[in-house]
């Protein structure tokens, strides 16, 4: 892929950006591409400069509220030497088939991903930048440097700032390698900035995608199956067609879409439908039957995914062992807006707005469902209003292109929260068996993790092979089930269980060896970044020192996405179980830091997601269904239940490894530890069953 | 069916729609209000929180006739003249919002908060703002940006 674009290729991906590139848009393209002067100065996909000093940064992730349309641009900003007053984000390409990447956003790469690409490219910029200012001075190159937003030239003083080399640069070539900055010099990186999408969440403004008001709009609900597995077998839709504001009624693969004039519309319409449905082939899809499954297979050896030693062997001649099951139920996601999606099937192509984390995975899919050439799709990436994984998915654009097909009109596509709640993308159901062991000198001598589940390895499995301890004769293995319901990636994928699972047995493996949690783990931790994570959150939260009568802790650690997080949690129960959080210390090793306050937020959204979990909600099939459907069943933790949560960062100089998901595995762990040493009970499921606590 | 007529964020609207419609819907698609948001649709979760005649309701459950001739202030009216009310402008300089869904409803809840109780505490805080759900956790901030907003007025 060239990287000095085209100005046919820049309008095409940064037409929004400006109003120079809009006027630019209407010119008729043939003919002027070698005559016309650039406008601008694009060397690298990702960056603009205008000459009126404007910097623009290609936004190709999703700002699902971790604040990467702001992060990212500073890291532009620094290796650019640019004011930051004069950067803005830019909107991601309308056709993300031809970006220089794919757009998913997501795993925590952010940051991960975007740090040498964007480096690199601002590195280019400045150079070429040195390199215009050089000629137009007749001086040599090696005499200018960057700084501020100009090029100055050392021995005379002069000074040009970026918008007047945008032209002359434009005409040079794009530098292979450019020298990057030395952190010793970073001003930018490390401090916070504010967020560039604040103000207009503030305000209230129409940024979201279920804010969106086309001209001719029209909006549809969709009556999706009772359950997973179930057939349509009759449609009576006189009643529905008749309701006033309602336009059609139309069959599409995933259920009936009611078309009407505006929303309530659509759902009066959408009650009034007479549905039957054939709930066959729904039977016996029950978290039930799926524990009792998983139950019958926990002495039957699974497909192995690590074994070292002879893990059986040892577990049977160990004069200390423990063996545990765990039960972890499906979740929905939740986010606070609704899976929604806008699409328009025209003659000359589609046109498309969905708040998804993966712009180019929807356009594909929506090219696929419209039956047209991808590059006819044209995307409009949308701010989420929560993505947390579920946005991974494609269903969204695809059930709007489908509905869509049967009108000219943009149609809208209204999820309920119970259709969003009931047709989600779940992290998956899962049980564990565990076996472990420690000789009498307190060692670990045996450990033995059979994990089972719905789904794909990486959605049940994935974490069980590598927990970070020395452990001689290992053996993790696995049952998967094939997925009854439809399953996704959940803020932290398998560790929301994984970390749950790992950091509770070894504690009462750290039991068996009669020595303190904390001590047991350094004592046979090898990962050096994960331990530092451990020693620092256990030294500022005072673990070993005395607390108040009635107050306990627990801790955990665990590696995953690149970082390292670990957790103390100080905690009461009550005579009747009820949990009290009073503290949450956290401590992550997550390489440089880029923006500290999205850190830190980043780090209490992780803890409130993951307390949400260990305490509060959990989706339950029957028979297909999907038992639960809005908040007052699903509950989510409320501002009253937030424990404060103190954050220490490890400092490091090396490349950032992301934030989002890895403070959420530690947390319910980190409960579950507090509780035994409050109880004596060991928690095994989750969310807790607080009656279970209760004294007496 | 008649026109129903109520006041919204100081402009006196005439609507059209069967009595019976939710507040929340009149606001969004009849006049293009579209900060007021749809999350739950059964008042469990506070996103769609408006002022009607200066008391905090839940629009998703409010039939448009019981606004009939009364009041109604959303987060599009929560800035007077131009100008942020002092917890917009607060919770800009705290970046209190991740995503940002659940804040307009936060907003209009929290100004409510204010003009009733100048100097919150903190379990006061949590007692009022409870109904309002925040997914991505921004809690925290929140009751620090309202304890900042009731100090920046007794400081005044």
């Amino acid at each position: 892929m060239p990287e000095r674009m085209t100005r046919r290729a820049f309008i095409r991906t940064g037409a929004e950006a400006g109003a120079v590139l809009v006027v630019a848009a209407h010119v008729p393209l043939d003919g002027l591409l070698a005559e016309a002067p650039a406008p601008s100065f694009q060397p690298v996909a990702w960056i603009r400069i205008d000459t009126d000093g404007m910097i623009s940064v290609v936004i190709d992730e999703t700002e699902l509220g971790q604040g990467v349309q702001t992060s990212l641009p500073m890291i532009v900003a620094e290796e650019l030497d640019a004011e930051w007053s004069r950067v803005r984000p830019a909107p991601a390409p309308e056709d993300p088939s031809t970006w220089v990447r794919p757009l998913a956003t997501g795993g925590s790469t952010s940051m991960r991903t975007g740090w040498q690409p964007l480096r690199v490219a601002a590195a280019k910029a400045r150079e070429m930048l040195r390199t215009a200012a050089a000629e137009s001075w007749g001086v040599p190159v090696t005499e200018c440097r960057a700084e501020s937003g100009a090029i100055v030239h050392a021995g005379s003083g002069r000074r040009l700032e970026y918008g007047a080399l945008v032209e002359r640069a434009a005409r040079l070539p794009v530098p292979e390698d450019p020298p990057l900055k030395p952190a010793s010099e970073y001003r930018i990186l490390g401090s916070p900035k504010p967020r560039f999408d604040t103000p207009a969440k503030v305000r209230g403004e129409p940024v979201y995608c279920s804010d969106l008001s086309l001209p001719g709009m029209v909006v549809a609900t969709v009556a999706r199956p009772p359950a997973f597995g179930a057939t349509l077998r009759s449609v009576d839709d006189v009643a529905a067609r008749s309701v006033a504001g309602v336009l059609d009624v139309v069959r599409v693969p995933q259920g009936v879409a009611v078309i009407a004039r505006h929303t309530w519309a659509a759902l009066k319409g959408r009650e009034a439908l007479r549905l039957e449905w054939d709930t066959t082939a729904a039977a016996g899809r029950s978290s039930d039957a799926l524990h009792a499954h998983f139950a019958s297979l926990a002495h039957t050896p699974g497909q192995v995914m690590r074994r070292e030693g002879d893990a059986e062997a040892a577990y049977a001649r160990a004069a200390r062992k423990v063996e545990a099951t765990y039960h972890l139920p499906f979740m929905d996601h939740a986010q606070m807006e609704p899976m929604i999606a806008v699409a328009h099937v025209r003659p000359d192509g589609v046109e498309v707005w969905v708040p998804t984390q993966v712009a180019t995975a929807s356009q594909a899919a929506a090219a696929r469902v419209a039956g047209v050439p991808v590059e006819k799709v044209r995307l409009h990436l949308m701010m989420p209003g929560g993505g947390f994984g579920r946005r991974l998915q494609t269903d969204d654009v695809e059930l709007a292109v489908e509905v869509a097909k049967h009108t000219d009109a943009p149609v809208q596509v209204f999820w309920t929260r119970e259709d969003s709640m009931r047709n989600g993308a779940y992290r998956p159901l899962t049980q564990h068996y565990l076996r472990g062991a420690v000789d009498e000198g307190g060692r670990p001598v045996a450990w033995l993790h059979r994990a089972m589940g719905v789904g794909d390895r990486g959605l049940v499995a994935a974490g069980a092979e590598s927990p970070p301890y020395a452990l001689p004769n290992f053996l993790a293995d696995m049952h998967l089930h094939e997925a009854v319901a439809p399953l996704g990636a959940w803020r932290s994928v398998s560790y929301t269980h994984m970390g749950f699972v790992i950091e509770t047995f070894v504690d009462e493996l750290a039991a068996l060896a009669g020595q303190d949690p904390l001590a047991f783990r350094l004592a046979h931790l090898a990962n050096p970044k994960l331990r530092s994570a451990l020693e620092l959150a256990a030294a500022r939260a005072g673990w070993g020192t005395p607390l108040p009568a009635g107050r306990f802790r627990g801790i955990a650690a665990v590696s995953s996405f690149g970082s390292h997080a670990a957790e103390v949690v100080e905690l009461s129960v009550a005579d009747d179980g009820g949990i009290t959080i009073h503290r949450v210390v956290c401590a992550v090793h997550c390489g440089r830091v880029i923006n500290p306050d999205t850190l830190d937020a980043q780090v209490e959204s992780a803890i409130t997601l993951a307390l949400g979990y260990t305490l509060k909600h959990e989706i339950t099939l029957r028979d297909g269904s999907v038992e639960q459907g809005n908040y007052h069943d699903y509950p989510i933790l409320r501002i009253g239940e937030m424990a404060p949560v103190e954050l220490h960062v490890v400092p490091s100089d090396e490349p950032p490894t992301g934030i989002g998901e890895p403070p959420v595995p530690p947390l319910a762990a980190a409960v579950a530890n507090a509780v035994f040493a409050a109880t004596g009970k060991r928690v095994r499921r989750l969310p807790i069953d607080t009656d279970a606590l209760a004294r007496g | 069916m008649a026109a129903i007529t109520l006041t919204v964020n100081g402009e006196r609207r005439t609507v059209d729609v069967p009595p019976d419609t939710p507040l929340l819907w009149v606001l969004r698609d009849e006049l293009q209000l579209k900060g007021t948001k749809y999350s739950c649709g059964i008042a469990v979760c506070g996103a769609c929180t408006v002022e009607l005649d200066g008391a905090p309701v839940r629009a998703c459950v409010t039939p448009v006739a019981v606004a009939a001739n009364r009041k109604v202030r959303t987060i599009e009216g929560l800035a007077a003249a131009g100008t942020l009310h002092r917890l917009q402008r607060i919770w800009i300089t705290e970046e209190v919002p991740q995503c940002g869904y659940c804040h307009p409803g936060m907003l209009v809840q929290a100004a409510a908060l204010l003009d009733r109780n100048p100097r919150p505490t903190d379990e006061e805080i949590d007692g009022w703002m409870a109904g309002n759900l925040c997914r991505c956790g921004t809690y925290s901030r929140i009751r620090r940006a309202i304890r900042r907003a009731a100090g920046e007025v007794s400081d005044a």
